[in-house]
């Protein structure tokens, strides 16, 4: 009871923390992330509930899913200011052209595999 | 050119001539050895039944060297009635074993004769054939089953009905059959079948021999070669001798009395035996065999994995006129590559009765493996000539595009996939679209960092 009271103000204090302290931009990305790990998340109950068959669409299906996230992610740590000095050479710019040409290639490489 | 042409023709109805009055499949030419030409006669209605079914019959001795059996690399003869167990034959004659093993070899036909004193070549060449002839002088005696006409007291003129030999060689014989000679004993192979036998009680040994081991001794047994030439052996000449052909038959039955019979039974055996070894009956042909795709008729040499075929293979069997229809239940065909991966019974199909042959079908789904495969049908029964017949077909995969698409349980999947793509037009639309804002809110971020 007592970790219980004391896990409550914590995430209380992590929630207006983010609240706060994170831009708009990065919170953009967290939606999208969730967004992409339910998608992923429902296949993968899909998956196990239907069979593997056909294994190609649910390997294409899937791996859309985990390649959008990775994407995403690095596109977060990128361009998060408080990295930036770990990101010199890479300007945000520069991290969302990457990003999209990556995700422009994942998916035509999803497409045609999904058969 | 125009006698030259002639000549062909006329030598051209000539082989279409002997071929069709010939009622064996190999050929007429019947060489007959003997230890005595003047013998010849003893066995006279065994050779005018041979006669009257259009064979021409030469009579020689082994050590007769002008009849030649191969003449380059040709056989002379179709088929050879050794009937000359007591001749001594040198290593070069020409009727040596190794000539007639060559003779065999190049399918011609063999039917020996035997007695208990038969010479230590023809052994020799038994043992060819996996045959183990009882020792010399031993003959086969039966107190139990013996005809009290010919028999001088010896119990070695047997009374036999146990025709051991599969249905094709000799079927049913009315009569019991009189054998006096020697038994053998036949080795493992399975070219090698039994054909007649003695009836339980009978023994073998010398005149007054004492030791009795009983059981059935085999008498007659025959052989198919590989290449489908036909070889008898019958442990006695007297079995074809007109004696014994002509002789009533009457023995004690079980039951205490007298069995007799007007006629016996040789005549009927030893026709039977030199019809299945002159190959006028119990020969099996394939006229023909195709495979294709359900509801194609076209014989492809590359067919897809799980694709649905059908095999059909027609067979017909001689009859010593014609070829008539062969019926069998267990005609398989094996899909292989290595290994068997399909072995299936082949149906008869129902064809028009006018057709001389039997066609054989079935319809299978091909393995769900790719790879060079070959569609076997290994026919190989006692008494019947082997059959086998190949075909070697390609069986590949799935082309990319024929996989099935659209699938109802891919729906989610594509779905997902589709969300993605959507999902990540609009993150980079708005993400572009507040691109200043973003601007905004680091510098917001930067300030409240630097006030804290």
């Amino acid at each position: 009871m007592s970790a219980m009271q004391d896990l409550a103000p914590a995430i209380k204090r992590l929630a207006n923390s983010y609240q706060q302290t994170t831009s708009i931009s990065l919170k953009f990305i967290d939606i999208y992330l969730v967004f992409i790990m339910g998608s992923g998340i429902l296949q993968f109950v899909y998956m196990l509930a239907a069979g593997t068959f056909p294994y190609n669409a649910f390997l294409a299906g899937f791996i859309s899913s985990v390649g959008s996230f990775v994407l995403a992610a690095n596109l977060r740590i990128q361009t998060n200011a408080q990295n930036s000095p770990d990101f010199k050479g890479i300007s945000p710019e520069r991290a969302f052209a990457d990003f999209a040409v990556c995700s422009i290639l994942l998916h035509l490489f999803c497409v045609n595999f999904l058969g | 050119m125009r006698p030259i042409f002639s000549i062909l023709a006329s030598a051209a109805v000539l082989l279409s001539a002997t071929l069709s009055e010939a009622k064996s499949l190999t050929g007429n030419r019947v060489l007959v050895l003997l230890d005595d030409l003047n013998s010849a006669g003893e066995y006279s209605k065994f050779w005018s039944s041979l006669e009257d079914r259009e064979y021409k019959i030469n009579y020689s001795t082994p050590q007769n060297q002008s009849d030649v059996l191969i003449a380059m690399a040709k056989r002379n003869y179709d088929h050879v009635v050794h009937f000359a167990p007591h001749s001594k034959v040198a290593q070069d004659s020409q009727f040596s074993n190794r000539a007639l093993i060559k003779f065999v070899d190049m399918g011609g036909n063999l039917l020996i004769g035997l007695t208990p004193n038969t010479q230590d070549a023809m052994r020799d060449l038994l043992r060819e054939f996996d045959i183990e002839l009882d020792t010399r002088n031993h003959r086969v005696f039966d107190d139990s089953s013996y005809d009290e006409g010919l028999d001088a007291g010896a119990f070695d003129t047997l009374v036999t009905e146990n025709i051991v030999s599969p249905k094709p060689i000799v079927g049913e014989v009315n009569a019991p059959i009189l054998f006096r000679g020697v038994g053998h004993q036949v080795g493992s192979i399975p070219l090698l079948n039994r054909v007649l036998a003695t009836e339980g009680n009978a023994f073998s040994g010398e005149v007054g021999d004492s030791s009795r081991e009983k059981g059935a001794i085999d008498l007659v047994s025959s052989l198919q070669a590989r290449n489908n030439a036909r070889v008898s052996v019958a442990g006695s000449l007297d079995l074809f001798s007109n004696i014994f052909i002509d002789s009533p038959v009457s023995r004690k039955s079980k039951s205490g009395g007298v069995e007799k019979f007007a006629r016996s039974g040789n005549k009927e055996f030893t026709d039977e035996l030199s019809r299945w070894t002159f190959q006028e009956k119990s020969v099996l042909k394939v006229f023909d065999h195709r495979h294709h795709k359900e509801g194609e008729t076209q014989k492809l040499e590359t067919y897809r994995i799980k694709d649905n075929i059908t095999y059909t293979i027609e067979i017909a069997e001689y009859d010593g006129e014609k070829w008539t229809p062969y019926h069998a239940s267990d005609v398989q065909l094996e899909v292989i590559m290595l290994d068997p991966y399909i072995r299936t019974t082949l149906d008869e199909a129902h064809i028009a009765p006018e057709h001389h042959y039997a066609r054989y079908k079935s319809h299978l789904t091909l393995p769900d493996v790719y790879g060079v495969f070959t569609f076997k049908v290994n026919y190989k029964r006692p008494g019947l000539t082997y059959l086998t017949v190949e075909d070697v077909v390609a069986i590949r995969p799935f082309r990319h595009d024929e996989y099935p698409r659209f699938l109802s349980a891919a729906y989610p999947y594509y779905v997902s996939v589709g969300s993605m793509i959507v999902g990540f037009l609009v993150f980079s639309g708005t993400w572009l679209f507040t691109w200043g804002s973003r601007e905004e809110a680091k510098v917001v971020v930067q300030s409240k960092v630097s006030k804290k």
